[in-house]
């Protein structure tokens, strides 16, 4: 926590929305002024208005999806999609596939049968394979792959670095928290004390599994505990192997801390598929990844930058 | 407190034993329970599950009500807030008493979070609108409360806007129990379980 003498009262502004991204927008703001928080709210609202119409999956005219009826032609795109996309095509190759956006093709599959559909399409993936390239200066991108992709995995953590973006352009904004359904970025004086939900106890008051504070970092975390498919009376993870095309069983939940949400996002679904050991290993690539996990019997992990930022535990 | 704020709340009492009455949608098994062992404590083998779904236009968002969900004993006192949510603004927490059944006499219960530390929750993606909360029967002090009979109240409010009450009577012993509570236009729909511990 920061002291400096004269900056105890920051104006606080706090603003929850319902069915944004489809799920939960969180805003907080400290700032000097009284119309800030107001002006960062809104502003906030239309930054993410005009991003989910560039990557909707549910939107049939979001740009993504209008690109994904596009096949092996540069098409021009938005500096944004071009951006996402080439990241998303540099974590696959960087996770060795384990970070793919086409399992969505076996999303889609799982979605059919778990409304009843009989059929077990075959999808084959592979993972090693190029989904799309990218020309970053030329703004330009050319998809290869004949699956459909979302870019879920990636555009909210995305939305969350953008959002901050625009709240900290906002005059006298000193701190700004974003939780975009539990996907979080915090920026500026202070720190947000971040308690991590509980994958066996999806009750709000229940007991976090651990705290956290974090200062000008961002967090997200992947589970299949809160979606996912129930076939035949079985209850699947919605997230997907790209190993072995099944539903994702090595993990309960994951969370990573990164510096923007963006990587935060995308570390969290690489280690949402892999062993918790070989999740750790690939989170202490980079010092400053912070990486908790808890196992499919409920046993937690933790790295060590993870471990730095831990608060005691309350209880 | 004036007269007239004495008044209004009497009337507001009133309207709300009304409510009590007509939501209780447990009568029969609930309200014959015999009163036996009437000092025994919680059964800690048990929770109690409140999950509610706020309210959404489908593909549109909403700005999530001012809500509150807490539970009181059969003498009307508040003896657990499950949660509470507030809008703030200017310098802290605004408590507003839009809030009218959970404000009433619940100041001393405010907590005041530091300026600087802002408290939030990280997790897999939630489905927009839908909230649990879990009751391990004890008091907002952390004492185990005695079996018996409480209300369940799940209140929503907009400034300026609607002010929506659940009420439940629960017979809380070591009975399970599940019901759906009715839902108005800010809260979708309610269940509450009274159920074996997971």
């Amino acid at each position: 926590m920061m002291a400096f003498g004269r900056r105890k009262t920051l104006y606080q502004h706090r603003a929850d929305y319902e069915g944004v991204l489809g799920t939960s927008l969180e805003i907080q703001v400290g700032s000097r002024s009284k119309t800030a928080g107001r002006e960062v709210e809104d502003q906030v609202l239309a930054e993410i208005d005009r991003l989910e119409g560039i990557f909707s999956v549910y939107r049939a005219d979001s740009e993504f999806n209008l690109w994904q009826a596009t096949r092996s032609v540069a098409v021009p795109v938005s500096s944004e999609l071009a951006f996402v996309l080439s990241e998303s095509e540099q974590w696959r190759t960087e996770s060795n596939g384990a970070f793919l956006p086409v399992v969505e093709a076996l999303t889609k599959v799982w979605r059919e049968r778990a409304l009843g559909a009989l059929h077990d399409k075959l999808v084959d993936l592979d993972p090693s394979q190029p989904m799309w390239e990218v020309d970053l200066p030329a703004l330009t991108a050319t998809r290869l792959t004949e699956h459909p992709a979302s870019l879920n995995a990636i555009a909210k953590g995305f939305i969350v670095d953008r959002c901050v973006e625009v709240a900290r352009e906002v005059e006298s904004v000193k701190q700004v928290l974003i939780n975009i359904g539990g996907d979080l970025r915090h920026w500026g004086v202070g720190a947000a004390q971040v308690a991590v939900a509980n994958p066996n106890d999806g009750a709000e008051n229940s007991q976090p599994l651990c705290t956290v504070n974090l200062s000008n970092k961002a967090m997200a975390t992947s589970g299949g505990y809160r979606r996912g498919f129930t076939v035949d009376g079985q209850r699947h993870s919605h997230i997907f192997d790209p190993v072995n095309m099944k539903p994702a069983i090595n993990v309960k939940s994951v969370s990573c801390i990164a510096k923007t949400a963006m990587e935060a996002d995308i570390l969290a679904t690489i280690l949402g598929v892999l062993l918790p050991e070989e999740g750790l290993a690939f989170a202490d690539r980079n010092d400053s990844v912070g990486a908790f996990v808890v196992g499919k019997t409920g046993n937690c992990y933790q790295n060590k930058a993870w471990e730095e930022l831990r608060t005691p535990n309350r209880t | 407190m004036n007269s007239s704020d004495e008044t209004s709340r009497l009337s507001r009492r009133s309207i709300l034993a009304g409510l009590v009455s007509a939501v209780f949608s447990l009568p029969s098994v609930l309200a014959l329970a015999t009163t036996r062992g009437a000092s025994k404590k919680f059964d800690t083998r048990f929770e109690m599950a409140v999950d509610i779904e706020i309210a959404t236009q489908n593909g549109f968002r909403v700005r999530r009500p001012y809500a509150a969900v807490w539970l009181e004993d059969s003498t009307g006192k508040a003896i657990r807030t499950l949660s509470l949510w507030v809008q703030t603004g200017r310098r802290g927490p605004r408590w507003i008493p839009d809030l009218r059944r959970w404000f009433r006499d619940e100041q001393a219960r405010m907590q005041t979070d530091g300026g600087d530390l802002v408290n939030t929750v990280a997790s897999a993606t939630r489905e927009a609108g839908r909230y649990s909360f879990t009751w391990d029967g004890k008091n907002d002090k952390g004492k185990l409360v005695d079996q018996g009979e409480y209300t369940l109240y799940i209140e929503a409010a907009r400034q300026h806007g609607t002010y929506q009450l659940i009420a439940q009577k629960l017979r809380i012993d070591t009975r399970p129990f599940k019901a759906e509570l009715g839902g108005n236009i800010e809260i979708k729909g309610a269940t509450v379980e009274f159920r074996k511990r997971k």
